[in-house]
């Protein structure tokens, strides 16, 4: 089976990445301009301090600029990679400082049941923009907030199944599910 | 796809393997293109995360602090000498192999570019078909694909020189609108004690030179090389070609070919 097809997009941040590990600086600040809103946004999330958030993307973007000479495209997609690279960096800075924002709220209730609405029926009657957002909210909460936990903190599984009450098996399925549960909903409308 | 193999990609996509684990992943994705689409698709599904999250702006001013910062560290990463053709290549290897999965379905070669074979002395030239409408990013990753493509199946090349009709040992890849090619050789000795190897774009029908670089042969005598060099003034595409010169190491790039011809030939 042949790799599937990447979007344009992708294949013009891959080149603006092998561009800046060449030592071009207007591509690098292509890839700014690209990426450092989402990156802070996300480094906002995770550190819940904007002053330190701007602290954390400045040393992201230094290690894009060093290291794009080393990307692989072939290992992972060029945002995938700098939000890899933010999230570590965000996540040093956490074991620092030795403490973490709050933790995601979770809601009371067990995981939905099986005939909860399908996210296809969630996502009638909105508009095509609404549609994922829609879809998203079809993964279970505990999913979701399994999964928000492994995303945004810095926290062990073994610890999340703690902050949970849940054992580390079942942390792992929720995180596995939502995730399978994203990308279901991403396929069904991606065009 | 069994559970387990799905929670290993989970745990990949959502940085949460040791690097061992990592590396181990990795081979299998690599050999196993279900599981490759499986770990875009998360990719894509986290990305969109991301997109997702309220979005703040990145403060005015942290761009050039970036800059700033990176800059006092450029010296450690010379876009000169050998070290440009060095960095070069490991972009051109990374982009090629990025370039060869994705771009293949929709072009076979980019519009104008040209390739020469370079044998121990004559040159071989050959332009490419053309296909219209890339964007500068796109003429790039075709160019480095090509590059790599000629570099993996030498008989790929447009054109047979040498004994029994075999490739010769060397080839320039050039795209004249973005003055950037890549150059791949094999089975150049290495340069003796205080000689180099330079590259030279030079226009066949006026004999004016250019310096494109020097390559940095090292005893594995073969590489494939990025290189970006304009023409010389006023020569168009179609009279360009390449040839390797042994040079005196040391001093200034030459603005002039002084040493023997090595590989191609100054006229095609």
């Amino acid at each position: 089976m042949p790799p599937p097809a990447r979007p344009d997009s992708v294949i013009e941040e891959a080149c603006l990445v092998a561009r800046t590990g060449a030592g071009d600086r207007a591509a690098f600040r292509e890839l700014y301009g690209r990426y450092s809103a989402p990156l802070f946004s996300l480094a906002v999330r995770m550190l819940g301090d904007a002053g330190e958030a701007e602290e954390a993307v400045q040393d992201a973007f230094v290690k894009i600029w060093r290291s794009a000479s080393s990307f692989d495209p072939s290992r992972s997609r060029p945002f995938t990679w700098a939000v890899t690279l933010t999230r570590r960096t965000c996540i040093d800075r956490l074991r620092r400082r030795g403490r973490r924002p709050a933790p995601v709220a979770l809601p009371s209730e067990e995981v939905l049941p099986s005939d909860a609405p399908d996210a296809r029926v969630l996502a009638e009657g909105r508009e095509d923009g609404e549609r994922v957002t829609a879809l998203l909210s079809g993964v279970s909460p505990n999913q979701r907030g399994a999964l928000e936990l492994a995303l945004y903190t810095d926290m062990t599984q073994a610890e999340i199944a703690r902050q949970l009450g849940q054992p580390v098996g079942t942390v792992k399925s929720w995180i596995r599910r939502g995730l399978m549960g994203l990308r279901t909903a991403i396929s069904q409308y991606s065009p | 796809m069994n559970p387990q193999l799905e929670d290993l990609a989970c745990l990949y996509v959502l940085d949460r393997l040791d690097p061992v684990e990592r590396a181990k992943i990795e081979a299998v994705i690599s050999q196993d293109p279900a599981l490759a689409e499986l770990v875009g698709r998360l990719e894509e599904a986290v990305e969109r995360e991301v997109l997702e999250l309220p979005r703040f702006e990145a403060p005015a001013g942290l761009l050039p602090r970036i800059e700033g910062e990176v800059g006092n560290r450029v010296a450690a990463f010379p876009w000169g000498g050998a070290a440009r053709w060095a960095a070069a290549a490991l972009v051109a290897f990374s982009v090629s192999l990025f370039a060869v999965r994705s771009l293949r379905q929709s072009a076979s070669v980019s519009p104008g570019f040209m390739v020469v074979g370079l044998d121990a002395h004559q040159a071989l030239r050959s332009e490419l078909p053309q296909v219209a409408g890339l964007s500068r990013d796109a003429r790039f990753i075709e160019l480095a694909s090509l590059a790599e493509r000629y570099w993996q199946a030498p008989d790929a090349l447009p054109f047979k020189s040498g004994p029994q009709a075999r490739p010769g040992p060397g080839y320039a890849l050039y795209d004249p609108s973005s003055s950037q090619g890549f150059i791949g050789v094999r089975h150049l000795p290495e340069a003796q004690g205080a000689k180099r190897y330079h590259l030279w774009i030079v226009d066949s029908r006026t004999g004016k030179v250019q310096e494109a670089g020097m390559i940095p042969v090292g005893k594995s005598a073969e590489g494939l090389y990025f290189f970006s060099v304009p023409p010389p003034p006023g020569s168009p595409a179609s009279t360009l070609g390449f040839f390797v010169t042994e040079e005196d190491a040391g001093g200034a790039a030459p603005s002039s070919p002084r040493g023997r011809i090595v590989l191609g030939n100054d006229t095609l």
